[in-house]
């Protein structure tokens, strides 16, 4: 395993103390122990989520791009086994030598075994374990979102501030979601509120929610996980009331549709409360039953352009654009879903 | 139009020469006053109204002042001598478009000072014991035997602002008097005071709505009037909501006047919105066409004439609409420069999304002046992928680039909008969009009045209250309702449109290869040696920072650099020389 502070290759046996013989640092991970990644492994991840240290990340993010790299697999191999299986059975379809059915199966197992996941393979608790060494040993990754304790008295807003609106707004079922666009300035690149349904971030909370009632002419971005409960965010939004009816509201979240391209890493859906929560959509989306994407499985990167993407490719709201209906713009993040995003196995 | 120069001091013989030489596109006449070893040079148009046809010479004084108030007089030095008896300025209502060289002969005191905005310019550099001035760079530039050096600090401000802030210059040694401020010179020392400072003032009677949309419809108008003298005038006329409005208040004054439309072909955001303006407003309407072609063509012009860099490509089609008007016979162009600035444009609204946001995460920028400067959109916090290590080590030290920001964005002000107003209007208006708009139509011979940086039309939108500015999300509120009757609704009520310069796409385009080469190239890069060129390869093949989503910020960028490259040959290699 090479050292990544001084790139020497070393052996096993000149590394039994976890540290690199020529300049003696600490090794976070060691795979004759079984873990999963080694460090020059782990920091391809950093690199990858990060685009080379330009693009902040939350833990979940990295915890995807960790996952892919786990659960990396070549897209040939199943069919190269296969092929060889079938060889094998057809073989002793004509020359009726009934042994070969034993190397023809095993490599038909082996295709099989070899299928591309769909749900994760690295488990979160395993990751978090993998993030606290590494954080012990080399320090938080750069570009790691760690968010500040808040102050014990809030930071006062300048009184005028309420006054005013935004243009935008996206709204998100999940703290990593607004954590990912605020930590990368995409509230200040394009004038656009940021908050969760659930009451996040709770310095701007109340302030943001009630300046958004300023602007009839508001634009929101609903964005989500392919969860039921995702798929329920926006007529929330409407039912709620959280803007004037005269205001845009587009879906621009994950749905079934976009699953296909991020096989292997899928989480299980927690089925009872899902089922619970929303049986009509259950009924139109069994998928999401049983399995669920989150947006943080997206490369960052990816996540930032695409909703950019899909802001800007709105017609303007108009005197009479708004109808308070939700629309929804879901070529945003499937249309050209592909390895680009994180979602191919190619990765890592 | 019109430039003024002189020392006081033992100069160079023929040196006034040299400095009045360097800005011979500045007018065909020059006038001189040589008194002992004090020297004063104006030089400008003969036949202009509203302009002094000479130095005024009397007893007492002798003053030389370039440019024009507001309202015309009709003896702008008279104006001056006038105004500052005893040495003290008593501008306090004093407007216009000017700067001006006051020499007291009886005190030996020269006192030097610039219009309230910043429209005109006023350098100053000591040399060998001798005090020299002028409105340009390149005539302290002729000066025999003044060093030429280039200062690492004010690049390093140019490429975070795409302009040079302040009164350093970048240029070791010259300094810049700010806009609203004199200067007196007397036995060997320099003594800087400011005369005009815009302050945040609510005025309880403009919380009124009606109230506040009938003083601004009555002070644009007057802002307007005040800067008529009589001539055909042109129009720089984008389709936007300032520029229009500047329209409206030439048509309402009765003034002859023609319009002048940028056309980027399929890539304008705005000409239906231009040609629809100036159908309502009945003004005769020439479109300018600038291509890719025809900005590559006045390249090195236009680095000449911008007599400083400045980094946003606006300037270059603002010099082919300054031709078009010249070929048209005109010598004043009125623009709608500051609506942004004074009425609440969209700029404000990032920072206030960022003020909301703030102190979220670790090491985030924290204080609200990095947030401003990020707003620029240049290379602050790129320094470390597009500095040498050997250009970063002499930048100066941290924290000087917040320093031009620290008096306006403190907590001293009335209201957050309007002091990230007041840095806009003192920052990016004074120093960055006045004196490149006059110098693009300086560079034509043109005279450029921007009513909206009007002095009392400035100073009531300070009083009014921020919402009328930012009215939810709605930008220039006030402006729109005073306009809404007079423009067709989709002109009043549309979305900015933003920057509308198609600057990527001209700069990556084959028109601008070969300036692109020899400029950026990489030898180029590499002998100039204050850039990576790894980084500048990329902007060239169309490549950002992956977290940058806007493709326009590659073209801005490039254009940036572009201009500091060509600049430097311009003004520190050969210092200033004509192309």
């Amino acid at each position: 395993m090479k050292c990544i502070h001084c790139q020497v290759d070393t052996k096993l046996k000149d590394r039994q103390d976890g540290c690199c013989p020529h300049c003696k640092h600490a090794f976070a991970f060691e795979p004759a122990r079984n873990d999963k990644l080694t460090d020059p492994a782990f920091e391809m991840v950093i690199e990858r989520v990060s685009s080379l240290g330009t693009v902040r990340y939350t833990e979940r993010n990295l915890y995807y791009e960790a996952a892919r790299r786990v659960g990396r697999r070549s897209k040939a191999t199943p069919w190269v086994l296969g092929g060889i299986g079938l060889f094998f059975l057809v073989s002793v379809l004509l020359t009726t030598k009934y042994f070969l059915l034993i190397p023809g199966g095993l490599f038909l197992l082996l295709a099989i075994l070899n299928l591309p996941h769909q749900v994760a393979k690295l488990s979160y608790p395993e990751f978090a374990n993998m993030l606290a060494r590494w954080r012990s040993v080399h320090g938080t990754p750069k570009g790691l979102i760690v968010t500040r304790e808040a102050p014990a008295v809030a930071r006062p807003l300048p009184s005028d501030i309420q006054h005013y609106s935004f243009d935008r707004a996206v709204i998100t079922d999940r703290r990593e979601t607004a954590d990912l666009l605020l930590a990368n300035n995409f509230h200040f690149e394009n004038n656009c509120a940021v908050l969760t349904i659930d009451g996040y971030p709770e310095s701007a909370f109340d302030v943001v929610r009630a300046m958004l009632k300023n602007n009839p002419k508001l634009q929101v971005f609903v964005v989500h996980d392919a969860t039921l409960r995702g798929q329920w965010l926006a007529r929330e939004l409407v039912r709620n009331q959280w803007f004037q009816p005269t205001a845009r509201i587009v879906d621009v979240g994950l749905g079934v549709r976009h699953m296909q391209a991020f096989k292997g890493v899928w989480q299980a859906a927690e089925y009872g409360v899902a089922a619970m929560s929303a049986p009509e959509l259950l009924r139109e989306a069994p998928l999401l039953g049983k399995y669920t994407l989150e947006l943080a499985a997206i490369r960052p990167e990816q996540t930032i352009k695409r909703l950019f993407r899909a802001m800007t490719g709105q017609p303007e709201t108009g005197d009479d654009a708004g109808s308070g209906g939700v629309s929804s713009d879901w070529g945003s993040f499937s249309s050209d879903a592909s390895s680009s995003d994180g979602g191919g196995d190619s990765f890592g | 139009m019109s430039g003024i120069c002189g020392f006081v001091g033992d100069a160079p013989p023929g040196t006034l020469e040299l400095m009045l030489g360097a800005i011979d596109y500045r007018g065909d006449r020059q006038s001189t006053f040589v008194e002992g070893n004090v020297a004063l040079g104006y030089r400008f148009w003969g036949g202009r109204p509203s302009k002094a046809q000479a130095i005024l010479e009397r007893a007492d004084v002798a003053v030389a002042c370039a440019g024009t108030f507001a309202p015309a007089v009709a003896s702008p030095p008279a104006l001056v001598a006038e105004r500052l008896v005893g040495g003290a300025p008593r501008f306090d209502d004093v407007d216009g478009a000017f700067a001006f060289a006051h020499w007291d002969r009886a005190a030996h005191a020269l006192t030097l000072g610039r219009d309230p905005f910043g429209v005109r310019s006023l350098y100053y550099v000591e040399h060998a014991g001798t005090f020299y001035f002028a409105t340009e760079l390149k005539q302290l530039l002729a000066v025999p035997g003044l060093p030429v050096e280039m200062d690492p600090s004010a690049l390093h401000k140019y490429l975070t602002f795409s302009f040079v802030p302040g009164e350093a210059v970048p240029i070791r040694g010259i300094r810049r008097l700010l806009p609203g401020h004199t200067l007196r010179y007397q036995r060997g020392r320099a003594e800087v005071s400011a005369y005009f400072r815009l302050q945040e003032r609510t005025d309880e009677a403009l919380r009124d709505v009606k109230t506040a949309v009938r003083t601004v419809r009555r002070l644009g108008r007057q802002a307007v009037e005040r800067r008529l003298t009589g001539e055909k005038v042109g129009l720089f006329l984008s389709g936007g909501l300032d520029s229009s409005s500047v329209g409206v208040w030439l048509a309402k004054c009765g003034a002859d006047v023609r319009a002048f439309s940028r056309d980027f072909g399929h890539q304008s955001v705005e000409r239906e919105q231009a040609r629809l303006v100036a159908s309502t407003l009945g003004f005769e309407q020439i479109w300018v066409p600038a291509s890719g072609e025809r900005i590559a063509a006045v390249f090195d012009e236009v680095v000449h004439r911008l007599d400083l860099p400045f980094g946003d490509p606006v300037t270059a089609p603002q010099y082919l609409l300054g031709q078009a008007a010249h070929e048209a016979g005109l010598t004043v162009v009125f623009n709608g420069e500051g609506g942004d600035q004074l009425f609440g444009g969209w700029t404000s609204k990032p920072m206030i999304a960022a003020e909301i946001y703030a102190d979220l995460y670790e090491t985030e920028a924290t204080s609200r002046e990095e947030r401003y400067l990020k707003s620029y959109h240049r290379f602050y916090g790129l320094e470390d992928a597009l500095y040498t290590d050997d250009f970063k080590a002499t930048v100066g030290p941290a924290g000087q680039r917040r320093a031009h920001l620290t008096p306006y964005l403190a907590d001293a002000g009335e209201t957050f909008l309007n002091r990230i107003r007041l840095a806009d209007i003192s920052l990016k208006g004074s120093q960055n969009i006045l004196p490149r708009a006059e110098r693009m139509a300086n560079g034509w011979g043109l005279d450029v009045r921007t009513p909206l940086f009007d002095r009392v039309l400035a100073e009531t939108a300070f009083r009014l209250p921020p919402e009328l500015k930012l009215h939810g999300a709605c930008e220039k509120y006030v402006l729109k309702r005073a306009m809404r009757r007079a423009l067709p609704s989709e002109i009043v009520w549309q979305k900015k449109f933003g920057m509308s310069v198609p600057i990527t796409d001209f700069v990556l385009s084959p028109a601008f290869a070969g300036i692109l080469e020899d400029h950026l190239g990489d030898g180029a890069v590499r002998r100039r040696g204050l850039f990576q060129p790894e980084y500048i390869d990329g902007l060239r093949a169309g490549r950002d920072a992956p977290n940058e989503t806007r493709r326009r910020r590659v073209g801005e960028r490039l254009w940036t650099l572009l201009m500091l490259e060509a600049w430097l040959r311009r003004f520190v290699d050969a210092r200033g020389a004509r192309p």
